[in-house]
């Protein structure tokens, strides 16, 4: 048998008073699991809304129309009036667009229309939206079966679509959807094809999920369904003419985003003076959302910081109280020939080993905890690799840091009256 | 003829809030080696400061040290616990095993800083354990033994660094009679064997069996 290592006897040593160790690592195990869920739900959240910002598409400027504040005013006071409500982008100006600005690779209309969906007496959730042949390049959304809508489609304005995923799926459970008709409002519509699987794009708008659409001829929604949108209400009809709902502007080289973005908004400024139109980047929004993740950062850092102080000082008290109790312990092991040093290592190991000890069980009980908020919420936990290690480094740090002090004093205590001190 | 422990002129002070204790006032005294000393003395005269001294436990306000030759007072801390962890060993009274460590351990203790040079620890451990009798009680604790066996493995841990010195601080001042004249007799015999002992003692039995006897009164040596 070998005398003991530094280790294995700072390990004996603390478990001399297990249930007092183990208090004392209680704030250690909290701060580290603390760090571990909230890195791994944020990662989650993070990951979620990079993700929606990427499929709008980094090389696209985007024109939302929106509706004015004099339309909205005028809905507000609801004289029971029947009206016409007419704002944002037209046919017009995606010529004029197109025209202006030569750095436009595509400009890609999309046209919501307020109809419903079905096959057969089946309704769809689906959003109704009209577009052209470029839309699965522009927005870089593939094909999954059959074709999308082509120029001949556009041209002679004919009555075919294209399902997203998630609808193809709620309409034709069980049969091939391709080929078969559905209904938009009243009139028939034969599938052609059905798009890949893609996942929320942006928030908030009937455009944001793209899977749960149904895609028609943009030329089609004019010819079939007019350019009046109409609404029957209590006693009133309220009529909304919106051309374009949303325009995508495909841009060649990422480096004109900005100008052209700006040269659009200066365009669209002159042409709608209402302010019925809105110039967005989802790159600029991508840019600012890694600002603010920055900032999210910080402050989660912080928290972690103040969760192992608090831990740390745990730590320091109970080391301060074992110094104590082991005065004589300290004494006898002076008489030994321990130096200064060995002493002040002895302390200093227990306490570094206190911590990893409480940083191995708070990544078990972060990755727990986690996966369980996760599970309630229904989540998927992503967890950051670098996390871990980083995890037990600062939870060490920490007893190193905290542990100097009670260690320092266990080292420069007069061994003599430490043998003394029963 | 210089001996293994030379001072002079040794003084001790303690700073304390009303003004500075003299707890040695200019001790001058050699030992030989393989001397067998009692210092005697009543409670607070100073010979417990004169023998942690002489253990390199306490620095001297002022005056020389010299062991083996050694100027003490020149040494790093280094350098002098490894001369305390080599060359002295301590029986105490309280014995001060530790309580998580078994009796082997406990032994082995002693080399964790100072190593024997010649010889593997835990063989010699396992020998001054049957030495001193305990050889059956290797993995127990200190809670499972009695104060007379408490006493003999901090006797086997003082020796396992192989020591010149050997300082006793009180050795028989816990244990019963009986016991207590084993632990005398077991230092007696490694007297005999070559180690230097110095103890201290309030028993006056014990320090009539040492061929020396030095009295400390108010810090100083009196006879």
């Amino acid at each position: 048998m070998r005398p003991l290592g530094l280790w294995r006897e700072a390990w004996r040593n603390l478990l001399l008073h297990r249930s007092r160790s183990a208090l004392a690592i209680l704030g250690i195990i909290f701060g580290v699991a603390s760090v571990i869920c909230m890195t791994s739900i944020s990662e989650v959240a993070r990951r979620d809304v990079t993700s929606r910002i990427e499929r709008l598409g980094l090389r696209n400027v985007i024109v939302d129309s929106i509706k004015p504040q004099a339309v909205a005013d005028e809905e507000r006071r609801d004289t029971g009036a029947s009206r016409i409500a007419r704002y944002g982008v037209t046919r017009a100006d995606l010529e004029v667009l197109k025209a202006s600005l030569p750095q436009i690779e595509t400009v890609l209309p999309i046209r919501i229309l307020s109809q419903d969906l079905y096959a057969g007496l089946k309704k769809a959730e689906a959003a109704v939206a009209a577009t052209t042949p470029d839309y699965p390049r522009v927005m870089e959304h593939a094909i999954s079966r059959g074709r999308f809508l082509t120029a001949m489609d556009e041209s002679r304005c004919l009555p075919v679509c294209v399902l997203g995923y998630e609808t193809a799926r709620a309409l034709f459970p069980l049969e091939d959807p391709l080929d078969r008709f559905v209904k938009i409002g009243s009139l028939p519509f034969r599938v052609v094809g059905i798009l890949s699987l893609k996942g929320q794009t942006g928030t908030g708008s009937a455009l944001s999920n793209p899977d749960q659409t149904v895609f028609l001829p943009f030329s089609s929604s004019f010819a079939r369904f007019g350019s009046l949108q109409i609404r029957v209400g209590q006693g009133s009809q309220e009529a909304t003419q919106i051309e374009v709902h949303r325009t995508v502007l495909r841009v060649a080289d990422r480096a004109l985003l900005a100008p052209v973005a700006q040269a659009t908004l200066n365009l669209m400024r002159k042409r709608h003076q209402a302010g019925d139109v809105e110039v967005s980047l989802p790159y600029a929004l991508l840019e600012e959302h890694r600002r603010s993740e920055r900032i999210f950062l910080w402050v989660m850092g912080s928290i972690a910081a103040i969760s192992l102080l608090v831990g740390g000082i745990g730590i320091m008290n109970i080391m301060l109280a074992n110094v104590a109790e082991r005065r004589p312990e300290i004494g006898l092991r002076r008489a030994l020939g321990a130096t200064q040093g060995e002493v002040l290592r002895l302390f200093l190991g227990e306490s570094i080993l206190l911590c990893a000890v409480g940083g191995v069980l708070g990544l078990g009980a972060g990755i727990g905890l986690a996966r369980a908020v996760g599970a309630l919420a229904g989540w998927t936990v992503a967890f950051q690799p670098l996390t871990f290690p980083l995890g037990l480094a600062v939870a060490m740090l920490a007893g190193l840091l905290f542990g100097t002090l009670p260690a320092r004093r266990a080292a420069r205590l007069d061994p003599v009256l430490a043998l003394r001190s029963e | 003829m210089p001996g293994l422990i030379d001072i002079a002129g040794l003084r001790k002070e303690y700073p304390m809030r009303g003004g500075a204790v003299q707890a040695l006032r200019g001790v001058t005294l050699s030992v030989q080696a393989g001397e067998y000393i009692a210092i005697v003395g009543a409670s607070g005269s100073g010979k417990s400061t004169l023998l942690y001294l002489l253990g390199m436990l306490v620095t001297p306000t002022a005056g020389q040290y010299r062991f083996d030759g050694k100027e003490v007072q020149t040494l790093s801390d280094v350098e002098r616990s490894r001369l305390r962890g080599r060359e002295i060993g301590f029986v105490f009274q309280s014995f001060h095993l530790l309580p998580q460590f078994t009796v082997l351990e406990n032994v082995l203790l002693a080399s964790r800083y100072c190593p024997p040079a010649r010889e593997d620890p835990s063989r010699r451990a396992l020998q001054l354990l049957e030495r001193v009798g305990l050889s059956h009680r290797l993995e127990h604790h200190p809670a499972e033994l009695s104060n007379g066996e408490m006493q003999r493995v901090a006797i086997a841990r003082a020796l396992l660094t192989d020591p010149r010195l050997l300082l006793a601080d009180e050795p028989t001042g816990n244990l019963d009679e009986r016991t207590g004249n084993e632990i005398t007799a077991l230092l007696e015999e490694l007297n005999r064997e070559g180690k230097t002992v110095i103890l201290i003692t309030h028993n006056p039995a014990l320090a009539g069996r040492a061929a020396r006897r030095i009295a400390i009164k108010d810090g100083q040596v009196a006879a």
